[in-house]
């Protein structure tokens, strides 16, 4: 019998096209309205009538939108790079050695993905008043590093764990050093992982409305809390043309990551 | 010949000398015992090869010479000085491992090249010691190539030019030919032994494979539940197997229950099967009336027929190509098995229960001590 009539066969059910056409129109027909709607001419949102990149034009001659994606890329960019290096050094402690405790570590360094983003919000924000921290830039920062590690982590452990364990061997057994062994074997070993992780923090700091809301302060207003004070007065073209910059800047760096993802599978 | 070789008279002739060496994995109930009590000397310039069944404690001992793991008890000297202390990256010995294990971000070249680079050697000087090693395991032409691109074949030798380019004097080899076809392992046997001739380099060679062991290596030390049972030349092994255990690892042979009856000047007599008579040369010494048992390989056993023939029931002709297996019972129930060349072409007609007549010349018997496997 072939798989392709086994009882069960996804394929076989019902109405599944039907479901599956309404899911991918619920989910990417509004960005995609969204994307049409930031070259339309008109000022009222709604109602098309010509192609313009007018709004585009004034997006980028808003001084409090380039500041605000000023902001955005340098938190992403030191949050994701500070997440990143914390999550090599994690991973590859957690895949080099046993130690007691090791099983409760992993599933802890993971949990931040599913633990609502709103309570790690209030308890950083308590944490920051508590020591009388001034909120702004900085703590942004030291927050989108804390939640980016999971995500920064997962990668580069799937990684490791695909590599053999016998090359850190070899590498002792040629001359090298543990710190030798790092730098010339196992970190080259570990980029693509590393990088895709760092990808991955990268975008998910760059979308954060949640946590950079509460924490945050005076300049340090990043382009998701714009975009909502934008919209609390009305949606405007403006806001539809910053939204699809940044839905291209995201897909971008999926697509990088991706593309990293799949070079990994030539070693 | 392109490597150096050892000094003559360097300060020991003995590459390495283990004394007392034990290793536990684990503790309290979950311990494991891997080697317990190892003590022997492996000399400067041979190829040494443990032999023995998985779990046997032959791979741990190669890890412990080689700095992986550290032994719980005894001492590991590496031309007489103690290593104990020497993390694997200070060890001048060098590892072909099981798996290769070669680095998949480098080229051939690259790999090759990695040890001397950590040893800090002077460009030019690497580069033309990497040609020498490539040359010397005919991978000359694919310098340039990754890794991921060879065969397996075709990787062997790359992490054995590896293994050989920081000129060490000991080189460690963990079942490197486990991965290979047949065909390619017989080709690499031949070229492994030419290797370690050519190179005066000593090897200590990890298999579990007892015609591999036989055919490559001058000596063999033959473990299992991480003792090592017998060391001796692949012919002593064979034609002398301490014990039980190391007769029956090595290739088919006879057990057979005998007394000793008779001790003569040279020879002496054994009564087995009830009241059938051997006449042998002991290699081991003996005493009239002690019970001893004999082994004796297939292919030394006669078929034979006249009166002084020993006697049987055939049980089975199994038609080999070029042998024959002659299966047959004493009249104890003991099984037998003889081997015989099929040199003449003929085959003989045989039936299940007839009488088979065998004889086995004295030199060929061998008195081997009951080991832990006597229930085989």
């Amino acid at each position: 019998m072939s798989a392709r009539r086994a009882a069960g066969d996804a394929r076989r059910w019902p109405g599944l096209g039907f479901a599956a056409a309404v899911f991918f129109a619920y989910v990417y027909l509004p960005i995609f309205i969204l994307v049409i709607l930031s070259f339309n001419e008109n000022r009222i949102v709604t109602i098309w009538t010509g192609f313009s990149l007018e709004w585009y034009r004034m997006a980028f001659a808003n001084d409090d939108i380039l500041r605000a994606a000023g902001n955005s890329l340098l938190i992403a960019s030191v949050a994701a790079t500070s997440a990143t290096v914390l999550a090599t050094l994690a991973a590859v402690r957690m895949a080099t050695t046993r130690f007691f405790g090791q099983t409760g570590m992993n599933a802890l360094l993971a949990l931040p993905i599913t633990v609502p983003e709103i309570v790690p919000a209030v308890a950083t924000l308590m944490f920051f008043a508590s020591l009388g921290v001034t909120l702004g830039l900085g703590t942004v920062m030291i927050a989108h590093t804390v939640f980016c590690i999971p995500f920064a982590y997962l990668p580069i452990r799937a990684r490791l764990e695909g590599m053999d364990p016998k090359l850190g061997e070899a590498a002792a057994d040629l001359f090298a050093n543990p710190r030798q062994a790092f730098f010339k074997v196992t970190l080259p070993l570990l980029m693509p992982g590393i990088l895709s992780g760092f990808v991955l923090a990268f975008i998910i700091s760059l979308d954060d409305f949640v946590t950079t809301f509460f924490v945050g302060g005076a300049g340090s207003t990043t382009l998701p809390i714009y975009i909502f004070g934008l919209v609390r007065t009305g949606v405007t073209p403006e806001v539809n043309a910053i939204s699809a910059l940044m839905l291209l800047v995201s897909i971008a760096l999926v697509s990088l990551s991706l593309f990293l993802g799949r070079s990994e599978h030539r070693y | 010949m392109p490597l150096r070789k050892p000094e003559a008279g360097s300060s020991s002739a003995n590459a390495i000398e283990l004394r007392g060496v034990g290793k536990t994995f684990g503790s309290g109930a979950a311990a494991f015992v891997a080697l317990r009590d190892v003590s022997t000397t492996i000399e400067q310039n041979v190829f040494f090869t443990l032999l023995g069944p998985s779990g046997c404690g032959k791979t741990t001992l190669l890890r412990l010479i080689a700095g992986f793991e550290a032994a719980t008890t005894g001492e590991i000297l590496l031309h007489g000085k103690e290593i104990a202390d020497l993390p694997p990256y200070r060890r001048p010995v060098n590892t072909v491992f099981q798996s290769y294990a070669l680095f998949p971000h480098m080229t051939v070249a690259q790999n090759v090249a990695f040890g001397l680079q950590m040893l800090k050697q002077p460009k030019d000087e690497i580069a033309r010691t990497v040609d020498e090693m490539l040359k010397l395991v005919q991978m000359e032409a694919l310098k340039n190539r990754r890794t991921s691109e060879l065969s397996g074949g075709q990787q062997q030798r790359v992490a054995l030019a590896r293994a050989l380019a920081p000129k060490p004097r000991v080189l460690l080899l963990d079942e490197p030919l486990s991965a290979l076809d047949l065909k390619l392992r017989k080709e690499m046997q031949v070229e492994l032994k030419r290797l370690q001739t050519e190179t005066g380099i000593t090897f200590v060679f990890v298999t579990h494979d007892q015609e591999e062991a036989l055919t490559m290596s001058d000596k063999v030390a033959v473990m299992n539940e991480g003792q090592i049972l017998q060391i001796g030349t692949p012919r002593e092994i064979y034609n002398h197997p301490a014990n039980r255990f190391v007769a029956d690892f090595i290739g088919d042979i006879n057990f057979i229950k005998a007394e000793i009856v008779e001790v003569g000047k040279t020879r002496c007599t054994a009564r087995f099967d009830g009241n059938q008579k051997l006449s042998f040369t002991p290699d081991a010494e003996v005493s009239k009336g002690q019970k001893v048992t004999l082994a004796v390989r297939p292919e030394r056993i006669a078929v034979a027929n006249g009166k002084n023939a020993l006697s049987a029931t055939l049980d089975n002709v199994v038609y080999h190509g070029t042998d024959t297996l002659y299966h047959f019972s004493l009249g104890d129930g003991t099984r037998m098995l003889a081997r015989r060349q099929n040199s003449d072409g003929t085959i003989p007609e045989w039936q299940t229960g007839d009488p088979f007549g065998w004889a086995v010349s004295g030199n060929a018997v061998a008195i081997v001590a009951d080991g832990p496997e006597q229930t085989a």
